[in-house]
C-alpha cells in the first residue's frame, strides 16, 4: 500500500463509506462523517454563512451558502457533505472542487445513464446535456416518490421541458425532437390524466421513454423503438398487449415488416387521446382514416399484397356514409374487424372469417343469419365479383338513356308540329287577308 | 295573367278527393326524392349540403321513412279508392290501356310531322296520361318493395344474402333517377310546357276544365258527356 496516493486513500474511504451508506442508510452519526474525517459542522462553519460568495474571474460572484434547513429536509439529510463533495484533503479546500459525485452510491443509475443519449452527450463534453443534478436537484434532493421531488410524476414533465422547450438548446441540437410534438403531450389522455386527474400511474415523459437509460426512438435499445413500443405500452396496458400479440399486425411486426403498426401506429404518440375524444385517431369517425393511412396507401397495399379499395368500398356503403355524416353507431373498420386482435379473414379466429360473420354482423343486426354471410362484404363491385349489381347498373344506364331519348324525341316532335301549325295558321291568315278585297 | 279556367264554362274533372291524393303523392314523392338524392349524391356538395339540412344521416332517414309512409298510405288509399268506390273504379276503367292508344300515338306523331293523319278524339285519359299513370305505378311498386326491405334490413338479413342487399340498394337508387326523369322531364313538360297548356294545366288545383279545352283535348269524352246531357254542348 506504499504506492497508494492520498487521493487514492480518500477514494477508498469514500467507497467504504458509500458501501456503508447503502447497507445502512439510517446510519446515525457515523454517516454524517465524510471523507478525510470532515464533519458537516466543519463544512457549515463557512458554508453556513449566507454572505459566503465565490468570486472568480468572469463571474459576478456566486453564493456558496448552503441552507442547513434545506439539507436537513432532503433525502440526503443523513449523507455527509463530503460523501458527495469528494476530493477534500485539507481545509480550507481548493478553490475548485470537482462536481458532486452521485455515482459513488448510485452505480446502477450511473451505468444506465452512461448508455443513454444524455450520457453519450456528456461523454462528448456537451454542456447542454442534463447531469444528475439538472433533473434531481442538489441539496434539496427528494426521493422520487416524495411530493416535493422535482421528478415525482405530477411535476416530472416540466423538468424535461426545461431543456426540450428551450429554443437556445434546441437551436444547437438539430437532432432534438420538435417541441410542438412534445408539447402535444399536455393535451393527451396521458398528460390530462396527470394534470387534470392527478394520477401518478399515468405515464409522464419517463413513463414511456425511460429515465436514466433514455435513448432516441431509432435506437433498437430504446423503450420507444418500434420493436419495443408494444412492450412499453403493455407495461401498463397489460391486457391489451396480450390481445395485440395475437394480431396480424404484431405477427407482421415480429417478422420485420417495418410498416406494420404497433400501438403508436394507430393511437399516435404524444397526441394520444381516448377513443371517446372526437379528436382521437381511434375515435369511431376517424378510424377509417387511421386504418386507411396504410390500407389505402398504394405503396403499402402493393408491397404486402393487401386487399385493394378498402376505403372506397367502405365509404360508399351505408355504414360508411352513415359514419361520415355523423352517425357514431354505424360500423367502422374496427366494429367488424376488431382492433387490437385484428386478424385476416382467412384466420378462423378472425371476426370476419366466413363462419363468424353472422355473429359479427349480429352484434348490431340480430337477424343476420348464415344466409346473409353468403355474399362478399365491401368488395369492388365489378362484373365478376357482383354480377347482379353489375347487370342492374348496366340495365339502368341504358334504360335511363333510352327513356330520356324517347322523352326528348317526343317533345321535339310536338314542338315541331306546334310551330308548323302556327306557321300554317299565319299563312292562312295572310292569304285570307290578301284574298279579301 | 288570367288562368285559363276563368274564362268560359267549366266542368269538374277531378274531385277534391282525387286532388288531395295527387297533392299528397306529389309532396311525399318530392320529399323522398330530395332525401334520397342527398344519400345518392353524398359525395358531392349538393348531397352534403342536403344531408346537413336534413340533420345528418339519421335525420335524413327519419324524414325519408315518414315520407315513404305517407306515399304508401296514399297508394293504399288509392287502391281502395279504385276498387271500392264507384267514381274511383270508373276512373280506373278509363285508364285501362287500349289498342286505340297506340293508334292515337301514331296519329299524333304523323300529324306533328305534317303527314296525312286523322286527329285522334281522345277519351277521358289520353295515351300520355295513361303512360304517366302506369309508369309511376310500376316505379313506385319497385321503390316501395325495395325500400321496405332496406328499411327492415335487420329482419330481412335473416333470409336475404348480402349480395341481394347490394343489388336492392343499387336498384333503389337508379330507379329514383327514373322517377325523377319521369316527373321532372316528362310530367312537368306534360302539364306545364306543352304549348296547349302553357304555363300550367290548372285542373290539378281547381279540379275543373274549360268545356272548350275538354272538346279540344278529350273529344270522345266531350261527346259522351254531351250525349248523356251532363254538359251543354251548345248544339
Amino acid at each position: 500500500m506504499r504506492h497508494t496516493t492520498s487521493a487514492g486513500r480518500i477514494l477508498m474511504a469514500v467507497g467504504a463509506l458509500a458501501g456503508l451508506l447503502v447497507l445502512w442508510p439510517e446510519g446515525g452519526t457515523a454517516a454524517i462523517r465524510g471523507s478525510a474525517g470532515l464533519t458537516d459542522r466543519e463544512c457549515l462553519r463557512c458554508h453556513g454563512d449566507p454572505a459566503l460568495t465565490r468570486v472568480q474571474p468572469g463571474e459576478r460572484g456566486r453564493t456558496m451558502y448552503v441552507d442547513p434547513a434545506l439539507l436537513a429536509g432532503s433525502r440526503h439529510a443523513k449523507v455527509a457533505c463530503s460523501a458527495c463533495h469528494t476530493g477534500i484533503a485539507k481545509l480550507p479546500h481548493d478553490a475548485r472542487l470537482s462536481r458532486a459525485q452521485c455515482t459513488t452510491c448510485h452505480q446502477r443509475e450511473a451505468k444506465a445513464y452512461a448508455g443513454s443519449i444524455h450520457g453519450k452527450g456528456l461523454a462528448k463534453a456537451d454542456a447542454d446535456v442534463p447531469i444528475c443534478q439538472r433533473c434531481h436537484g442538489g441539496h434539496d434532493i427528494a426521493g422520487a416518490r416524495d411530493p416535493t421531488s422535482r421528478v415525482q410524476p405530477l411535476r416530472q414533465a416540466r423538468i424535461c421541458m426545461e431543456c426540450h422547450a428551450d429554443t437556445r438548446i434546441t437551436a444547437r441540437h438539430a437532432e432534438m425532437p420538435n417541441v410542438l410534438l412534445i408539447r402535444a403531450y399536455a393535451d393527451s389522455v396521458h398528460g390530462q390524466a396527470v394534470t387534470k386527474k392527478g394520477l401518478v400511474v399515468a405515464p409522464t415523459c419517463t413513463g414511456c421513454h425511460g429515465t436514466h437509460d433514455l435513448k432516441p426512438a431509432d435506437d433498437p435499445g430504446s423503450s420507444v423503438h418500434r420493436a419495443n413500443v408494444a412492450e412499453t405500452c403493455g407495461g401498463c396496458h397489460r391486457g391489451i398487449l396480450a390481445e395485440y400479440r395475437d394480431s396480424i399486425h404484431a405477427a407482421a411486426l415480429a417478422t420485420g415488416v417495418k410498416d406494420a403498426p404497433t400501438c403508436t401506429g394507430c393511437h399516435g404518440e404524444h397526441t394520444i387521446a381516448a377513443p371517446t375524444d372526437p379528436a382521437s385517431r381511434v375515435a369511431p369517425r376517424n378510424i377509417p382514416k387511421t386504418c386507411g393511412g396504410c390500407h389505402a396507401a398504394e405503396r403499402i397495399v402493393k408491397a404486402y399484397g393487401l386487399a385493394t379499395k378498402r376505403g372506397e368500398t367502405y365509404a360508399d356503403s351505408f355504414h360508411g356514409i352513415a359514419a361520415q355524416f355523423g352517425n357514431l353507431e354505424a360500423a367502422n373498420c374496427a366494429s367488424c374487424h376488431g382492433f387490437h386482435d385484428v386478424r385476416p379473414s382467412s384466420d378462423p379466429r378472425s371476426r370476419v372469417a366466413k363462419a363468424n360473420l353472422p355473429a359479427t354482423c349480429g352484434t348490431c343486426h340480430p337477424g343476420a343469419g348464415a344466409r346473409f354471410a353468403e355474399g362478399r362484404v365491401h368488395i369492388e363491385k365489378t362484373k365478376e365479383s357482383a354480377p347482379g349489381v353489375y347487370y342492374v347498373r348496366t340495365f339502368y344506364t341504358w334504360f335511363i338513356g333510352l327513356l330520356m331519348a324517347c322523352f326528348l324525341g317526343y317533345m321535339a316532335v310536338e314542338v315541331y308540329g306546334y310551330r308548323r301549325r302556327q306557321q300554317h295558321r299565319k299563312q292562312a291568315g295572310s292569304n285570307r287577308r290578301a284574298g279579301e278585297p | 295573367m288570367t288562368p285559363s279556367h276563368a274564362s268560359g264554362p267549366t266542368v269538374l274533372r277531378f274531385t277534391l278527393n282525387e286532388r288531395l291524393q295527387h297533392v299528397l303523392l306529389m309532396a311525399s314523392t318530392l320529399v323522398l326524392l330530395v332525401t334520397g338524392f342527398s344519400l345518392l349524391f353524398h359525395d358531392v356538395w349538393i348531397g352534403r349540403w342536403l344531408l346537413w339540412l336534413e340533420g345528418g344521416v339519421q335525420g335524413r332517414g327519419l324524414i325519408h321513412r315518414w315520407a315513404a309512409a305517407v306515399l304508401m298510405g296514399v297508394c293504399g288509399y288509392h287502391l281502395l279508392y279504385i276498387l271500392f268506390t264507384e267514381r274511383g273504379h270508373a276512373q280506373f276503367m278509363h285508364l285501362r290501356p287500349r289498342r286505340q292508344d297506340a293508334r292515337d300515338f301514331w296519329q299524333v306523331v304523323r300529324l306533328n310531322l305534317g303527314r296525312p293523319a286523322e286527329r285522334p278524339a281522345f277519351d277521358r285519359f289520353d295515351y300520355r296520361q295513361k303512360f304517366q299513370y302506369y309508369a309511376f305505378f310500376v316505379a313506385s311498386v319497385s321503390m316501395v318493395l325495395s325500400g321496405l326491405l332496406l328499411w327492415f334490413a335487420t329482419e330481412a338479413m335473416a333470409v336475404m344474402p348480402k349480395w341481394a342487399f347490394d343489388l336492392l340498394a343499387v336498384l333503389h337508387g337508379r330507379e329514383s333517377v327514373v322517377i325523377f326523369l319521369l316527373l321532372f322531364v316528362w310530367h312537368l313538360y306534360d302539364v306545364h310546357l306543352r304549348p296547349e297548356v302553357f304555363p300550367m294545366d290548372w285542373s290539378w288545383i281547381t279540379g275543373r276544365i274549360r268545356l272548350a279545352d275538354l272538346k279540344e283535348r278529350h273529344r270522345a269524352e266531350y261527346d259522351r258527356m254531351g250525349k248523356a246531357g251532363v254538359i251543354d254542348v251548345g248544339e
